[in-house]
């Protein structure tokens, strides 16, 4: 995890960050400090004008520039996520790929309302932050049941006896 | 043609998201029951990874 104001390195568990010493404060519904609780604080310390708006946009472009990164890498706008998957991962990968797309979208959404508030148009931030809440569940959701299969489709290749089995490389 | 690494985009979403792996903090409610090896293997996931914050493999 980093510090979305100075950049540093941490650790989930850390209290205050180990570079500039910001507290990381826990934000319901998300469980734990991680990139997406420290942009809900900071969207929180905003309303409240407890930040002001240069703290908040180092807060947002940090993040949002880690988004950029995961979607570039992974070339989300020019193809779906579920449309790559091999033929003979379908079956199993399909649903919780499509979970993790609609969370994407999610993302997205919350990146525009933010965008469109620091242009100065009248935005409702709580709608910023329900979708980064979404995007949040949904990517944890569908992160986790991939992983399980993951850890199934290899336990079952540990157990094979070798073969012609066309188990999915993972 | 090379099919999608789910692996790899999972690991590259763990980082996005700044999560430490922990995708199980925040997901839908699971039924508590043990029928399975893996209903087992989520058991000792929230007691040893998340209660205790302990990091195992394969957990």
């Amino acid at each position: 995890m980093i510090c979305l104001r100075c950049a540093a390195e941490n650790n989930e568990k850390s209290e205050e960050c180990s570079g500039c010493q910001h507290p990381f404060q826990s934000r319901p519904p998300v469980v734990g400090h991680n990139h997406v609780s420290q942009m809900l604080c900071a969207l929180d310390d905003l309303r409240e004008e407890e930040i002001d708006l240069e703290t908040f946009e180092t807060v947002y472009h940090a993040f949002a520039g880690q988004f950029e990164s995961f979607a570039e890498k992974w070339e989300l706008a020019s193809q779906g996520l579920v449309e790559r998957l091999a033929h003979s991962m379908k079956e199993t990968y399909a649903t919780p790929l499509a979970q993790l797309e609609e969370s994407l979208g999610q993302a997205y959404l919350a990146f525009e309302l933010i965008d469109a508030f620091l242009e100065g148009e009248e935005v409702a931030l709580e709608e910023a932050e329900t979708a980064l809440v979404t995007f949040f569940r949904g990517s944890c959701a569908s992160a986790a049941r991939i992983l399980e299969e993951v850890d199934r489709a290899k336990a079952r290749t540990n157990t094979s006896r070798g073969g012609l089995l066309n188990l999915p490389q993972v | 043609m090379q099919g999608l690494d789910v692996q790899e985009l999972v690991n590259d979403l763990d980082e996005l998201l700044g999560v430490g792996g922990n995708f199980w903090a925040l997901e839908q409610p699971r039924k508590l029951t043990l029928n399975a090896p893996e209903e087992l293997e989520n058991l000792f996931r929230d007691l040893l990874v998340d209660t205790f914050g302990m990091e195992v493999q394969g957990l």
